[in-house]
């Protein structure tokens, strides 16, 4: 059973690097949460009823990654793992509204990391599948190669390269009837 | 409900492809029978990051947005996957209670792991990027193998030109920098690895680096 638990107004629920794995969620009265952001700022969230905290470090294995102050006098629900998937499986709504929050975070995070990465993102992604399909074909697996270059085609009908890979699709097929390794111009 | 399930219901024959790396994504999967695995696939070689067994979710990104996808997924056995998408999604919950829980366990493993990567990436210099993600990945291996850390030499199975995507510092680069790791005896370059020799001293040297960059920014 999950455990209910009474906080007293400026007391500390955990601090962030704790270790401890319960899930917490708020039934009466409100926390601040502070934790470090992207570039060491400080971010700070006041949670209240029917939020949670501690989630995603306790479901990962990870210490907590912010220090929760009791701005008020609360009541809070500690849940074990196990308990709080049993909660989500009872109410799977509980589970998609997390689902959405931790989708979004992880989107957020995403971004920042494409907007880090920007020397070395990939070329050109069409380009790359043509690529994966000449492995296939190398190998002479070519029912692979053919299944590569049709979804290329499939997702980059406007790529300059259809033309080629047209071509190595017919010698492929080709390939398959006479068994003749053709050899592909690139 | 056995014919609701059969419609969500993909086969594959060994060997064939489920997805491909860099083509958008719409849905996800759960393995329902037999193997698949996930690969990086260039024009010369395929490398595998993973062989998954019955019950694990793959693709999950797709959830989120149609991002590209990050890795090829082939058959590794005859297979028999359960194809989730926005529309069936709901309805599928209902059948599988557990897998809220397990797309919850994914992508909460997934923001740390991403977090981890771009404390990486915001490193200021490019020799403690480098550093950082060699500990990174180590801290990787890790998580599967604790005992690892405690080895005199650890493997990395990463290339030159990997290990500098993951910091976003070119091929050129990297090299010049992975050699003088070399000369100074630190690690060992290999074709298709990166042998570390010393890994408390490039704790040590991140513990450092950490920590004056904490305390420049605190006084700015």
């Amino acid at each position: 059973m999950p455990e209910i638990k009474k906080y007293k107004k400026d007391s500390i629920v955990y601090f962030k690097g704790d270790p401890r794995k319960e899930i917490f969620l708020i039934k009466e009265g409100k926390v601040l949460c502070e934790s470090t952001g992207f570039y060491n700022e400080t971010i700070r969230a006041i949670l209240g009823p029917g939020e949670f905290f501690g989630l995603k470090s306790a479901i990962a294995g990870y210490p907590k990654e912010e220090t929760v102050n009791v701005i008020e006098d609360s009541i809070i629900i500690l849940f074990s793992i196990k308990e709080f998937e049993n909660l989500i499986k009872s109410n799977p709504n509980v589970g998609l509204k997390i689902l959405k929050a931790l989708s979004s975070d992880l989107r957020a995070i995403g971004k920042e990391e494409k907007r880090l990465l920007t020397q070395n993102i990939f070329e050109d992604p069409g380009n790359e599948m043509i690529k994966m399909g000449l492995y296939f074909f190398n190998k002479k697996d070519y029912t692979n190669a053919l299944c590569i270059w049709e979804r290329f085609k499939n997702f980059f009908p406007n790529h300059t390269q259809i033309p080629e890979v047209n071509e190595y699709i017919e010698k492929v097929k080709e390939a398959q009837k006479t068994g003749y390794h053709p050899v592909l111009k690139k | 409900m056995g014919e609701t399930q059969k419609t969500y219901n993909k086969d594959y024959k060994a060997g064939q492809v489920i997805f491909c790396e860099f083509e958008p994504g719409t849905s996800f999967y759960m393995i329902r029978k037999g193997k698949v695995r996930i690969s990086k696939i260039s024009e010369t070689q395929e490398k595998i990051l993973d062989v998954l067994t019955e019950g694990s979710i793959f693709g999950e990104m797709a959830i989120l947005e149609q991002a590209p996808r990050s890795a090829t997924a082939i058959a590794e056995t005859d297979t028999s996957l359960i194809e989730f998408t926005k529309e069936n999604f709901k309805d599928l919950l209902s059948q599988y209670p557990d897998l809220l829980a397990s797309l919850i366990r994914i992508l909460s493993k997934r923001i740390f792991e991403a977090k981890r990567r771009l404390s990486v990436m915001q490193l200021k210099d490019e020799e403690s990027k480098l550093i950082d993600a060699i500990l990174m990945l180590v801290e990787n291996i890790a998580k599967k193998d604790p005992d690892i850390i405690n080895e005199k030499e650890i493997t990395i199975a990463v290339t030159i030109e990997e290990l500098g995507n993951w910091c976003g510092i070119d091929e050129k680069k990297t090299k010049a920098l992975l050699f003088d790791f070399q000369r100074a005896g630190k690690i060992d370059i290999k074709p298709d690895s990166i042998i570390v020799k010393d890994l408390q001293d490039f704790v040590r040297i991140m513990e450092r680096k950490r920590k004056f960059a904490k305390s420049e920014n605190e006084s700015q």
